[in-house]
């Protein structure tokens, strides 16, 4: 009996020499929040589910549980929290364990943050420049303040930071001190706090500064405690560690001869993505930036047929691979001077991490997730094989 | 036919332990995996749970490199319910089972060798 397959092989079996031969990894960019790579030899199904891992599935810290002590400021409790919830807490993750339901708060799963506005030492500032003076009411005049994350500081669990209670002064605010006034004679006073504790701690925590949580006027007051904990992305966005994981093809473009006149500037013109380029002294067509295309196939469109004066006969729409030049390319649009391919064994990987972990590591967390399901069942399956149920 | 040997379990070991002295937390999720064999073992479907897409698309990969696979397939029932099936049909004579086994394997090994080169490629400190 001929067996005929009905799988429809993608590639041939894997054999760990010939992979390992040829997969190849190219760095394209390096940064502390960004990383793109090349990869060569891979598979979309393997970089799809990397992809997949590194949005839903790497852990991360984020604020799970806000308690309001004083909330006098327009925006309500339940925003605040949820705005609360999405600022990165730049903490790293795998010094942590996850939270169970039961388990009691500590630091070895959960980070305290406090945020009080206005903040203590603002207060008491204050309170010696003006003391006495009555709390002027909020008027037309008063310009509301922001309150950015760099006011939510750590509270270790270990010497939790009495540094005063809230101050029973209410920020004054008259002409004689400015918004910006107030904000840098405080942020003075915060960067020294935040200095004392990063050297205190070897693992001090803190949040993404610089975001807008809210506006108050005066007289308005926040005191707000916090609780990060880890979770998956899977469950909220907050927790994933990622902006945006992507990969693609990379795309190929080919000029069929040598275009040059007007036919090579109608494509010079067709292209958004200022793919082409004309050869300055000969005016001759040239592919200038290749990985800028985004496969639009505007390049091979009628109207540009129409104004090179040659019919669109020869234009193809996706799907026919075809090996014109090199192997592993699919062509997804053609026309008579030019063929736009995907190269389909070459990908481009971008990785832009929220912070809390370099963007370079984030490409391994993911592997080693992968990694460790795929033991996991091969342990499971193991322990399994010898008592599954049998079908008949 | 080639077959996952005993060391692919502990070889390596779980990430935990590659993450020296770190606390790494488990996997909130409950996991599991059920195998449903026919009588001679060349056809069987998996039902995990605690997996998805994720696992599924690319396991789904690696069996249908195997020459050994006639047919293989994955599905989630439905979306509310946390369940993934996997149906494989293997040639006679050869166990479904393990070629599901040897393609965990196989992207175990995967994953070491991407993982290598990425590391390699990624050596120097960021700019
Ligand atoms: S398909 Fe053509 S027009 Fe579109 S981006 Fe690529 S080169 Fe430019």
């Amino acid at each position: 009996m001929k067996n005929g397959p009905v799988v429809a092989r993608e590639s041939g079996p894997f054999n760990f020499a010939e992979a390992s031969r040829n997969i190849q990894v190219r760095r394209v960019l390096h940064t502390v929040d960004e990383v793109t790579f090349e990869l060569y030899g891979v598979n979309a199904p393997f970089l799809n589910a990397l992809r997949r891992i590194l949005i839903a599935e790497v852990p991360s810290m984020a604020i799970e549980y806000v308690t309001i002590n004083e909330n006098s400021t327009v925006m309500n409790d339940e925003f605040l929290a949820h705005r609360l919830g999405l600022v990165p807490v730049l903490a790293d993750p795998r010094l942590y364990q996850f939270r169970k339901e039961h388990d009691v708060p500590s630091s070895q799963n959960t980070i305290r943050f406090r945020l009080r506005f206005p903040s203590v030492n603002k207060l008491l500032r204050q309170g010696r420049s003006r003391t006495g003076e009555d709390l002027g009411a909020p008027t037309a005049h008063c310009p509301s303040i922001p309150v950015y994350s760099d006011n939510i500081f750590w509270e270790p669990f270990s010497a939790t930071t009495n540094a005063g209670t809230f101050a029973p002064v209410a920020l004054n605010m008259d002409q004689s001190h400015s918004a910006e006034e107030i904000n840098t004679c405080g942020e003075a006073v915060l960067k020294d706090r935040r200095m004392q504790e990063d050297a205190s701690s070897p693992n001090a925590a803190r949040v993404q500064p610089g975001i807008l949580l809210t506006k108050v006027l005066p007289g308005q007051r926040l005191d707000i405690a916090m609780e990060a904990v880890k979770g998956l992305g899977q469950d909220h966005a907050k927790w994933s560690p990622v902006a945006t994981a992507y990969y693609r093809m990379t795309p190929k473009v080919r000029l069929k001869g040598e275009v040059n006149g007007p036919a090579a500037k109608a494509l010079r013109e067709s292209c958004p993505m200022r793919v082409f380029e004309l050869e300055e002294t000969s005016g001759v067509l040239k592919v200038a930036h290749e990985s800028r295309c985004t496969l639009c196939g505007e390049c091979t469109r009628r109207l540009q047929e129409k104004i090179i004066g040659e019919d669109d006969s020869h234009r193809k729409e996706s799907g026919s691979e075809d090996l014109f030049e090199e192997p592993n390319c699919q062509t997804v649009y053609e026309s008579h001077h030019v063929k736009v391919c995907n190269e389909t064994k070459r990908f481009m990987f971008t990785i832009e991490s929220v912070g809390q972990y370099r963007a370079d590591v984030l490409f391994g967390e993911a592997l080693m997730i992968l990694r460790e399901k795929c033991v996991y069942l091969l342990e499971s399956l193991q322990g399994d094989s010898e008592s599954t149920t049998t079908r008949e | 036919m080639e077959s996952v040997p005993k060391s692919a379990l502990s070889d390596r070991g779980l990430p935990s332990e590659h993450r020296n002295g770190v606390h790494s937390g488990t996997q909130p999720q409950e996991r599991s995996v059920q195998v449903e064999e026919n009588a001679n073992r060349s056809e069987a479907v998996l039902t995990f749970r605690g997996e998805g897409h994720t696992l599924g698309n690319v396991l789904r990969y690696m069996i249908s490199r195997d020459e050994q696979v006639q047919q293989v397939g994955y599905t989630i029932p439905h979306p509310s319910e946390d369940c993934m099936k996997l149906y494989v049909v293997s040639k006679p004579g050869v166990r479904a089972l393990d070629c599901v086994k040897l393609a965990l394997f196989h992207l175990t090994q995967l994953c070491d060798i991407v993982g290598e080169k990425y590391e390699e490629a990624f050596a120097e400190t960021a700019e």
